[in-house]
């Protein structure tokens, strides 16, 4: 239902979060907002916007609030999720409501609860990308009805395993690429809690990549969320295990002469029996594949394709923020769509969705039958 | 009463005795000559309502373990040398987010590769100092099977009540040895456990999770049970949360380090013999402790003045035992399979005041007591003053 009321603000905008990396003014069919003389995003034609929900969906700063939204209000074709249908039959199937998420974000109040204010504005810089898997995780869980008290945190060592900090659960910011070994033993010490792993591209498949397939092999009931920016961006932008060929990084600054990993091929291929992939932009797909994930028994594996404005895009001049969301938009494509291309019609497109599913026996489960 | 005498090698009376301690959780991976300690828990584990895991790799077993430890058990690992290596960040990791945890390093010769199957002590540096940064270790090291149960106990109680890593040095010759030991009844035992929060999560009991309590120890709560905190290995303040501030590392590393120093004397095991009229005294620890034993009684039999310190404890170094030795005994022999690891921290000790002699081996093999008695009668205060009737 439209909620219309034309006294309350369309748009809360927390100025002490935003970090102005102009994502929400970019998008804003209207032209409602616009950055004002300290940078931030600022409601300009308030009588313009038509409270569609997209600014906040794709805030990466949890600063903006579209109250009162519109669920029908005209938004840009493929914002946020895929089409419906995108979902592989078998997710659906799984979920009790296979819906594509609520459009926006959390309402403020409901985000807030997950998160650790004091230690916002976060540390990301502007337009990176991490603030949106977070937003997509704690859609997720909120969704879902997950007991706060019971869910852990593990995270890896780089920028995307900072996001611990600023999630009110129980948080456990680990060594380099060994968040899913120490996630291990929590899940086996505690099998009652919700286990989610939180692993950049370099912390999970390079340092790390003996513990992803492990896991993977051993279907351990863990949700595993790797933010993939294609580069290692807190220590400067060297290049990473999912660098593209040809890509620059301060350690390849003639072109990355190695070839990425697949990363969802990799984890099936060791075991792994839920692998999905979604963008930052395409985010309530990613909000659905997460939730998926965390319904999933079993080692559940989600490759969220995010960017690194700072020390992949200026490497590579790939533009703003808002630019890399578009190209996100542009050669994402839903998976059975893409499986129906032909092999050289696939070249710059990328699938997602949920990419493979099936089960296994989970080990904890495996573990328990042990005990007599 | 029942009689425990029981015929038991090392690596077995450190699983039982972790047991016996608490531990229900282990995760490890397979080496030489540590690898019966992981096959006993796998077998004994699911029983006792605890759990194993074989890892693929030693730096994954202990992240498995710290995290079961933040999850609330009691859990452990189980290693040799090249092991004890590659889990030296998450050493230095636990000391630092303080997840109370014992790794059981059963040494071999190295370095490299070494002899899998040959004793050393050549990890007495490296369980001190292997991981980066400025921490403070606890490390103990028996002699005997019975010592290996009962330092195994100990381990655990330290680790809890410290909150700290504790790691327990074996050396193959101890671990593999076979010996019957009578092991103390159950209800004997005195078993620690690790300090909890007073209160439930957001009650005047329920401090911040890393705000030091008794002896400086946090209580810090078990993930899972409603306090919702944060662990992070970067430098943090009482929350648990990360902070650059200098004064504030400054802080945590000083009471890292305090908290260890105020219970020194209790977490300092060390035997002595004969030590009231030495001239002559040997300092030994691990099998080594074994044959110099024998020296000295040998030693004693032909009527050289000699006696005998056993370090139990290395870590941290029972340095004023040790001052307190050289001020009556003149001459300090140091006998261990390395080339003089422990040594060094002897001549800091004893300061000047008593002459060090070292004796060393490569490793490989048994100090022989013929060889530690060679080196007790070639001290100067060795040489037979007088002939004593016994």
């Amino acid at each position: 239902m439209e909620v219309k009321n034309e006294s309350i603000k369309p748009v809360e905008i927390n100025q002490k979060w935003c970090k102005g990396c102009g994502i929400c003014v970019s998008f804003c069919r209207q032209g409602a907002l616009a950055l004002n003389e300290a940078g931030r995003a600022a409601l300009a034609h308030p009588e313009r916007c038509n409270r569609c929900g997209l600014c906040e969906e794709l805030c990466p700063d949890f600063a903006l609030e579209v109250l009162a939204r519109s669920p029908n209000a005209e938004r840009p074709a493929d914002s946020g999720s895929l089409k419906s249908g995108e979902l592989a039959p078998r997710l659906a199937d799984r979920q009790s409501k296979p819906s594509l998420g609520e459009p926006g974000g959390l309402p403020k109040l409901q985000l807030e609860r997950y998160l650790r204010r004091a230690k916002l504005p976060h540390l990301w810089c502007p337009g990176c990308g991490n603030g949106l898997v977070v937003h997509a995780l704690l859609k997720a869980v909120h969704q879902l009805s997950l007991d706060q008290n019971r869910i852990v945190v593990v995270a890896g060592i780089g920028c995307a395993g900072r996001a611990a900090g600023y999630l009110d659960f129980d948080t456990l910011h680990t060594t380099h690429g060994r968040a899913l070994a120490f996630a291990t033993g929590v899940k086996l010490a505690r099998p009652e809690l919700t286990v989610i792993v939180l692993m950049g591209d370099g912390d999970a498949a390079a340092i790390g990549g003996n513990h992803l397939i492990h896991a993977a092999r051993r279907n351990i009931d863990l949700t595993a969320v790797v933010f993939n920016n294609s580069i290692y961006g807190m220590t400067g932008g060297q290049y990473s295990p999912l660098t593209p060929t040809a890509g620059k990084g301060t350690t390849a600054p003639y072109g990355n002469i190695e070839r990425p990993f697949d990363l969802p091929a990799l984890v099936q291929g060791a075991g792994g029996t839920y692998v999905a992939r979604a963008t930052t932009y395409h985010n309530r797909l990613l909000t659905d594949l997460i939730k998926g994930g965390l319904q999933h028994r079993g080692f559940a594996f989600i490759e969220a394709i995010t960017y690194c404005p700072t020390a992949f895009g200026r490497q590579n001049k790939a533009g703003s923020p808002a630019d890399a969301l578009r190209w996100q938009r542009e050669h994402a494509m839903n998976v059975q769509a893409y499986r129906r291309l032909a092999h050289d019609e696939r070249r710059d497109r990328f699938p997602v969705g949920l990419l493979y599913c099936s089960e296994a026996p989970e080990y904890v489960e495996a573990s328990n039958k042990l005990a007599i | 009463m029942t009689d425990r005498l029981k015929l038991m090698q090392g690596n077995e009376a450190v699983a039982e005795a972790a047991l016996a301690a608490g531990a229900r959780f282990f995760a490890g991976y397979p080496i030489t000559p540590s690898t019966e300690i992981a096959e006993i828990m796998a077998a004994r584990l699911p029983a006792a309502g605890g759990r194993f895991i074989q890892m693929e790799d030693e730096i994954a077993g202990i992240s498995a373990v710290i995290g079961a430890s933040l999850a609330g058990q009691k859990a452990f690992t189980a290693t040799s040398g090249p092991g004890f290596s590659l889990m030296q960040e998450n050493l230095g990791f636990a000391a630092m987010v303080e997840a109370p945890c014992v790794v059981v390093n059963v040494q071999r010769l190295g370095p490299g590769t070494g002899i899998p199957t040959a004793p050393g002590q050549g990890d007495v540096m490296q369980a001190r100092w292997g991981t980066h940064g400025d921490h403070p270790a606890v490390a103990f090291c028996p002699g005997s099977v019975r010592e290996a149960y009962d330092l195994t106990i100990q381990a655990f109680n330290a680790a809890e009540r410290l909150r700290t890593p504790v790691i327990l040095l074996l050396d193959e010759i101890v671990a593999h040895m076979r010996e019957g030991v009578h092991l103390p009844p159950p209800d004997e035992l005195v078993i620690i456990d690790r300090p909890r929060p007073a209160g439930p999560p957001g009650s005047i009991g329920a401090a911040p999770a890393y705000r030091p309590g008794k002896g400086e120890v946090p209580a810090i709560p078990d993930f899972g049970t409603g306090y919702r905190f944060h662990v992070t290995g970067l430098v943090h303040d009482e929350t648990g949360l990360p902070v650059n501030d200098s004064r504030v590392a400054d802080g945590l590393i000083r009471r890292l380090h305090r908290k260890i120093e105020l219970a020194r004397r209790e977490i300092t095991f060390t035997r002595a013999c004969r030590l009231e009229d030495a001239q002559v005294a040997v300092i030994a620890y691990g099998s080594a402790a074994r044959s110099a034993r024998q020296a000295v009684r040998e030693a004693r039999e032909r009527g050289v003045q000699a006696g005998f310190l056993q370090l139990q404890t290395i870590w941290p170094f029972p340095a004023e035992e040790v001052a307190n030795l050289s001020r009556r005994v003149p001459q300090l022999i140091v006998a261990e399979m390395n080339l003089g690891q422990l040594e060094a921290e002897v001549r800091r000790a004893v300061s000047g005041k008593a002459e060090v002699i070292p004796l060393t081996s490569g490793g490989g093999r048994l100090f022989t007591p013929e060889e530690i008695l060679g080196a007790i009668c070639t001290a100067p205060g060795g040489r037979l003053k007088k002939v004593v009737h016994q």
